[in-house]
């Protein structure tokens, strides 16, 4: 794998990681409650702002600093724990797949994080509260991205010599939709049929998401197993 | 006179690899295509799921069992056959 073929293969991950069902959800409440309280296109832009660059910051610095904690290991430790992360990776991608089938059940967000979630989009709606809902948002999306965060991480971390600034493309890639909804909503596009999209697609979204950490896992595997060479 | 085909634990391993990993993603996307059409019945939801949980867990331990071997070893000299 060069560096042309890594940078291809977080792109595309990137793309199929980003439909992530609750991040979609929570960033059209936050722009939905952005134009019930009647801000302007300046106030709008600043609460959005704010929450899209929170985001990209946390992906981009958690990503880094897991490539940098994969580093720090020994050759034969990287391994192994490559070699675990790649079976947890496989199991979790399972889990995803689940909820294509029965969407929702076994699990749902604690009743406090809901309620901070509704505080933070509909009640205060400003740049500072859009700000803490980012990192809200990267904590409640972290069960559903955490693994496939550590899984790529962990390619990139496999490659000699690693390259931490992929991260910076992946994090990119990853609130890239989220951009697109904003462009779409500021240019008429109703956060309504938005909302519809996301609630029709969830379970497809989280198969893509399944699917996705079950390839990055066999990626790694490939890796490991010396049919795959990866520099960067 | 007679010819030992020799290869090494790499060439083992890829081959392997290289064929679970193709075998399982014909068989999901399959699974996945003609499975969408029957989401709504949930028996053969469940078979559906088993069967994809099926196909991860066995490319999965094959790809698995080679990392470790690789890890573990390093490369080693196997014969896979003889021509006499």
């Amino acid at each position: 794998m060069s560096d042309t073929s890594l940078l291809s293969f977080v792109v595309v991950v990137g793309i199929f990681l980003s439909l992530n069902p609750s991040t979609l959800a929570i960033f059209s409440a936050l722009l939905a409650g952005s134009l019930g309280k009647g801000h302007s296109k300046f106030e709008r832009h600043g609460v959005a702002m704010s929450f899209l660059l929170i985001l990209f910051a946390l992906y981009v610095t958690l990503g880094a600093a897991l490539i940098i904690a994969l580093n720090a290991l020994s050759g034969d430790a990287l391994k192994n724990v490559a070699l675990g992360i790649a079976a947890i990776g496989a199991l979790w991608g399972l889990i995803d797949v689940k909820e294509y089938y029965w969407y929702g059940k076994h699990h749902d967000i604690s009743i406090r994080l809901a309620k901070t979630l509704h505080h933070r989009t509909v009640k205060k709606n400003d740049p500072l509260s859009a700000l803490l809902l980012g990192i809200t948002t990267a904590y409640a999306a972290l069960p559903s991205l955490g693994v496939p965060l550590l899984a790529t991480s962990t390619i990139i971390a496999l490659a000699r010599p690693y390259n931490t600034n992929l991260m910076l493309v992946f994090g990119a890639i990853l609130v890239l939709p989220l951009i697109l909804i904003f462009i779409l909503s500021m240019r008429g596009l109703k956060i309504s049929s938005v909302m519809k999209w996301k609630e029709d697609s969830k379970g497809t979204f989280r198969l893509c998401m399944g699917l996705t950490t079950i390839l990055v896992s066999w990626v790694i595997l490939l890796i490991l197993n010396g049919s795959l060479g990866v520099t960067s | 006179m007679g010819t030992a085909l020799i290869a090494t634990s790499t060439d083992i391993i890829l081959e392997l690899s290289v064929r679970a990993i193709i075998g399982a993603s014909i068989a999901l996307v399959l699974l996945l295509v003609i499975g969408s059409a029957f989401r709504r019945n949930d028996k053969v939801k469940q078979l559906l799921f088993l069967l994809v949980v099926g196909i991860v867990l066995c490319a999965s331990s094959v790809l698995f069992a080679t990392a470790l071997v690789h890890i573990r070893q390093g490369d080693t000299f196997v014969i896979t056959g003889a021509h006499v």
